[in-house]
């Protein structure tokens, strides 16, 4: 079979993304211009912010991606682009900008979702895996664990009922004062802390075997640290990221081992900006060392906000035959298995 | 010069397809907000019936604002993914000088408005003039901004009685419409509010103004544009307000 490339572009939140990828496994080229800079001035993405960034740097990215792939649009076999779950304005950008990419170059369109791409980096950097294997998508705007049956085919089996794992990072990293992103930086402090310092709740929700809730330990991080400066107490920043990180790779790694367990899948898939920090990583390679699992994790790049991933994602979509309309639309609560 | 042209910086979802100065097709929707599902359909439609070639297009106006914050970036990003994908140029319209080249010809001034919310219209002030050959030519009289009715009307007032125009101000767009009222209890000095079939922004007067923005070298590489909001973002606005800067709030 003829090779099939496809032009992905991805706009959901604040990271301006195309990438070209071959045969939903080989990535030609894969290029972000992330706002972060602006973001950060503001303690988090402001949607109308990302919005305007996205709508000026789209046209850029895009032409890096085709150099960088070497390629001109008539090269390429469709136009993917991520169409929710996201910021909706920030969406409709890449959404509205691909579709008169798609309309004038007369090139098919495919609408992915956003966390089937993230599970799908895992396929950019290993070409023997393939479905069917749990995976946990651990972001700033998601938590999902789920199992991928086929390739689009995705039973969510738990998420979070309210914050998502990397937004809870950013909101206590912000309460200890270490700013934003806060992941990566509760990361970093958790290594000169003990995370057995302080007893924080752990994030399960009551008769939901494999849902998550965040926003508990959350507000019992907040308590500690207003209960310490009530009593005159200084507060080690360290011992508080590092026992608030312990509370989250746990219940993250029990809920998957679970899952693991019931479905005995030998394989386990992370993924989303989270699957970057480094105490959740080693948790699952220990745990799944230990229990005789392959472990997959996407490359750094591919963990974070990316259109290689939607690439990959829309080459299943592509060899199905799913074609998007000129109606496609942004979804910011989109849920799995709508694919248009 | 062959061109298309998408407006959605308002209500209208309009699209149009100009030869050589001639309208060969326009599409208008001026009755729902969901730009996103029915302004790309409705230009693969009105390519179809038109039967044109995109390989003939030299470029794609847009509405470059002021308007919806959102409806402008639909616009601009089909716009700037068309152009991309045709290597053309974007042509960015100004969207009050648009409505106001839909009152064509008219001898008196035109005061197109949009509703900006936060008590506030987008609004300029604009007057034809026909200095060569009887051709009309639409001449800037008051820089389009974010602006108080109040305000507006008071300027329109003084430009009314230092010209003495023999001709009622025409105000026109959305905001003609939704401070209607206010505006007929308001202004002193002979005014008109254009007919809902005029007042609102279309695919052919943004197409029509777009060529002559072209003609003059008026046009960007698709890269380049992004759309004039002529208002900045709430959070930037907090910020600049927290900084003391009231300049720009």
């Amino acid at each position: 079979m003829a090779d099939v490339r496809i032009l992905a572009i991805e706009s959901s939140c604040d990271e301006t993304a195309a990438a070209v990828v071959e045969n939903g496994r080989k990535v030609l080229s894969n290029i972000i211009s992330s706002q972060i800079d602006i973001h950060t001035l503001y303690g988090g993405v402001v949607p109308e912010i990302a919005s305007r960034k996205h709508t000026e740097r789209i046209n850029f990215v895009v032409r890096e991606a085709l150099d960088t792939a070497g390629l001109s649009i008539q090269d390429v076999d469709a136009v993917a682009v991520t169409y929710g779950p996201g910021l909706v304005g920030a969406l409709l950008v890449g959404v509205s900008f691909a579709k008169g990419l798609a309309f004038a170059s007369g090139k098919p369109l495919i609408g992915v979702h956003h966390i089937e791409g993230h599970i799908c980096a895992n396929f950019l950097d290993h070409p023997e895996l393939e479905p069917p294997f749990p995976c946990l998508v651990v972001s700033g705007g998601h938590t999902n664990l789920v199992r991928v049956k086929d390739y689009g085919v995705i039973e969510v089996l738990g998420q979070t009922k309210d914050d998502a794992a990397g937004e809870a990072f950013d909101k206590v990293a912000r309460a200890i004062g270490l700013g934003y992103p806060g992941g990566p930086k509760i990361d970093k402090i958790s290594d000169e802390g003990d995370p057995l310092a302080i007893e924080f709740p752990k994030g399960k929700v009551r008769d939901s075997v494999y849902d998550f809730s965040f926003s508990g330990l959350k507000s019992a991080v907040l308590n500690y640290l207003n209960s310490c400066e009530m009593a005159g107490k200084e507060i080690n920043r360290a011992d508080v990221a590092a026992s608030f990180q312990r509370s989250v790779v746990e219940v993250l790694t029990e809920h998957a081992f679970e899952a693991l367990e019931e479905s005995g899948d030998k394989v386990f898939a992370l993924a989303g900006g989270v699957a970057s920090n480094r105490h959740l990583r080693e948790a699952f390679e220990k745990g799944c060392k230990d229990r005789g699992i392959s472990f997959y994790r996407p490359e750094p790049v591919y963990c974070t906000d990316n259109a290689a991933m939607i690439g990959a994602a829309a080459y299943y979509q592509y060899l199905k035959g799913e074609r998007s309309p000129m109606s496609l639309n942004a979804v910011p609560g989109l849920a799995f298995g709508n694919n248009k | 010069m062959n061109l298309i042209a998408l407006e959605s910086s308002g209500m209208t979802a309009g699209v149009a397809v100009f030869k050589n100065g001639e309208p060969a097709g326009v599409y208008d929707i001026n009755n729902t907000r969901t730009h996103s599902e029915t302004l790309m359909p409705m230009l693969e439609e009105l390519k179809l019936m038109t039967g044109i070639s995109l390989s003939d297009i030299d470029a794609v106006a847009v509405s470059a604002g002021p308007g919806s914050f959102t409806g402008l970036r639909i616009g601009a990003a089909a716009a700037k993914g068309i152009a991309e994908a045709l290597d053309i140029p974007v042509i960015p319209v100004p969207a009050l000088e648009a409505l106001a080249f839909r009152m064509y010809a008219y001898p008196g001034y035109i005061c197109p408005m949009m509703d900006a919310r936060h008590s506030q219209v987008f609004s300029g002030i604009y007057a034809f003039s026909s200095d060569k050959e009887n051709d009309f030519e639409l001449k800037l009289i008051k820089k389009g901004e974010a602006i108080s009715l109040d305000e507006q009307l008071n300027a329109l007032a003084e430009l009314a009685q230092e010209k003495q125009s023999a001709f009622p101000v025409m105000f026109t767009g959305d905001g003609a419409k939704v401070y209607g009222d206010e505006i007929r209890k308001k202004a002193e000095f002979p005014f008109s509010i254009a007919p809902g079939f005029l007042r609102e922004q279309d695919g052919a007067a943004l197409a029509a103004y777009g060529e002559i923005l072209y003609s003059k070298g008026l046009y960007k590489d698709a890269a380049d544009f992004a759309p004039e909001y002529m208002r900045l973002s709430q959070a930037e606005r907090l910020r600049k307000e927290a900084d003391g800067d009231k300049s720009l709030v």
